[in-house]
C-alpha cells in the first residue's frame, strides 16, 4: 500500500504483495466496518521512518573525501520493478481494434440484481472492477469520438454499464444495511448525501453551477453572473406586476372587500397605494361621481 | 477515492480502504506535442494526483513516476441576445511514465474512413442511377417515367 495520502484503494486483487494474504471471512467483512475502524497512529509513520534511512542521514560516520550524494528516491518507487509495463495496459482504455470505426457494436444485456444477490462479496468486487474498466474504456471513446465530430458507435453501453454498476452498489447497501440491523441496531447509513433542489427556488437547477464559478473572476464568467442576476431580477418584477394587477383587478370588481385580507394575500402589494390607481376604479355609481 | 460518503478523517484514525473505487478517467488525445512518456488524461474532479496515480498502479498495473493536474474551466458560449450555455469543467491530469516507456495514441478511426468511402461510393451508384432513369425524359420534363408518348 502506498504510505501517502488518505484514502488507498483496497483492490488487493490488483496488488501482487497482498496475494500472500489469505483473505478471511475477517477481511471480507472489512468493508462494512470501514466507519468503525480506529487503529494506532504509529503504523502511518512507519513509512516516513524508512524513508529518512534511504537517504542516509542516520548514520554518522562521514567520510572526507567523497561527499557522497543522498540516494534520493520516491517514497514508492518499488512499484516500478514490481509492475512490469506493456503497452497494452494502457490500451485497456480503448476499444478492442476491430470495432474501430464500426458503425454498430452488438453487447449484452446488463446484470440483474437477482444475479449479484448470489454472488459473494470477493466477486463483487472483481466484477466491480471490470465494470469500471469497461466504463472507463466507453467514457474515452465517446469523448475521443466527439472531439473528432465522429458518431459513438451504440451509445446505449454506458447506460447498460451503469444500470449494473448501480445494482451492485444496491446488493452491496443490502448487506451491509443487514449486517447493522444485526450488530449495532440501526439502519446503515446512506452511501450518498441526496441533493434535493428546493422546489421554491425557479432558478434552483442554474444557480450550483453559478456558485461554482463564484471565485473566479473571467470576463465571460462575470457576465454571466450580471445576466442570470438579471434574469432573477425581472423574474421578481414580473411576478410582482402579476400580483399587483391581480389585487387591482379584485378591487375593481369589489370595491368593498376586506383590505386587510387581500393585503394578506399578496404581501409585496402596497394596497393603500392601489386604492387610488385609476384601474381599480370601476363603473360603479360611487365611483364615477 | 469514491463519490460515496466517509466518516471524517481524524489523527490516529486508521487509513479508509475504499473497495469499490467510483472515479473514472478518460485517456485523451493530448492537446498539444507531448513527451513520448507522457500521457493525457481527462479524471473525475474530485480526484487528486495521488488518486490518479494509486488508480494507475493499482488498476491498470501502470507504474506512474509523476503526475500533474490542472482545472480547465469549460467554455461559455452565447446565442447572441438569447441565451449563454457553458461546457463543463474538466480536471486534466498529465502523467509521465518511466523514460524507457513510450505509448503512441491509436487510430481510432482506421476503418471508418474506409466505412464513409463505402457510403460515398453507394450514393455515388445511387446518383447514376437516378440519373440513368431520369435521362429519358429530358425532352419532356415533369412528365412521369411510364409516360411513353
Amino acid at each position: 500500500m502506498v504510505q501517502s495520502g488518505k484514502f488507498s484503494i483496497g483492490a488487493a486483487l490488483f496488488v501482487s504483495t497482498l496475494k500472500k494474504i489469505s483473505l478471511t471471512n475477517s477481511q471480507e467483512s472489512n468493508y462494512f466496518q470501514t466507519c468503525t475502524n480506529t487503529s494506532n497512529k504509529r503504523f502511518r509513520f512507519l513509512g516516513s521512518f524508512f524513508f529518512w534511512r534511504h537517504l542516509n542521514l542516520l548514520s554518522k560516520k562521514k567520510k572526507k573525501g567523497k561527499k557522497k550524494k543522498p540516494f534520493f528516491r520516491p517514497a514508492n518507487s518499488t512499484s516500478i520493478h514490481m509492475t512490469s509495463f506493456k503497452s497494452s495496459n494502457l490500451m485497456q482504455f480503448f476499444d478492442d481494434p476491430k470495432n474501430f470505426g464500426a458503425s454498430e457494436v452488438k453487447s449484452g444485456r446488463s446484470w440483474t440484481v437477482d444475479e449479484l444477490r448470489i454472488k459473494s462479496n470477493i466477486d463483487l468486487q472483481k466484477l466491480w472492477f471490470v465494470l469500471l474498466k469497461e466504463r472507463n474504456m466507453l467514457l474515452t471513446m465517446e469523448y475521443n469520438c466527439r472531439e473528432a465530430c465522429y458518431l459513438f458507435p451504440s451509445p446505449e453501453r454506458i447506460d447498460k454499464i451503469q444500470d449494473s454498476m448501480t445494482r451492485l452498489e444496491q446488493v452491496i447497501h443490502e448487506r451491509n444495511d443487514a449486517y447493522w440491523q444485526l450488530e449495532i441496531g440501526e439502519e446503515a447509513p446512506k452511501p450518498r448525501a441526496e441533493k434535493t433542489l428546493d422546489p421554491t427556488d425557479p432558478l434552483a437547477a442554474i444557480r450550483e453551477p453559478m456558485e461554482a464559478v463564484t471565485q473566479v473572476k473571467d470576463r465571460a464568467t462575470l457576465k454571466f453572473q450580471y445576466l442570470i442576476k438579471e434574469k432573477e431580477r425581472k423574474l421578481k418584477l414580473k411576478q410582482k406586476r402579476l400580483h399587483e394587477r391581480e389585487a387591482a383587478m379584485l378591487l375593481k370588481y369589489f370595491p368593498n372587500m376586506d383590505k386587510e385580507a387581500l393585503q394578506a394575500k399578496y404581501p409585496d402589494v402596497n394596497v393603500e397605494k392601489l386604492k387610488f390607481v385609476q384601474r381599480t376604479r370601476g363603473s360603479h355609481e360611487f365611483n364615477t361621481a | 477515492m469514491s463519490t460515496r460518503l466517509y466518516p471524517a478523517f481524524k489523527n490516529g484514525n486508521s487509513k479508509l480502504h475504499v473497495f469499490l473505487p467510483d472515479f473514472w478517467m478518460k485517456l485523451v488525445k493530448p492537446s498539444h506535442n507531448l513527451l513520448p512518456n507522457q500521457v493525457q488524461f481527462v479524471v473525475s474532479p474530485q480526484m487528486t494526483k495521488l488518486d490518479v496515480k494509486q488508480y494507475l498502479e493499482k488498476i491498470y498495473n501502470v507504474p506512474v513516476i509523476h503526475v500533474n493536474t490542472f482545472n480547465k474551466m469549460g467554455k461559455t458560449k452565447t446565442v447572441p441576445n438569447q441565451y449563454i450555455t457553458k461546457e463543463p469543467d474538466e480536471k486534466i491530469a498529465f502523467v509521465t511514465l518511466h523514460k524507457d516507456h513510450k505509448f503512441v495514441f491509436p487510430d481510432i478511426f482506421a476503418k471508418g474512413d474506409e466505412e464513409l468511402n463505402e457510403q460515398s461510393k453507394s450514393t455515388k451508384a445511387s446518383k447514376e442511377q437516378y440519373a440513368q432513369k431520369t435521362k429519358l425524359n429530358v425532352s419532356k420534363q415533369g412528365v412521369p417515367t411510364w409516360f411513353s408518348h
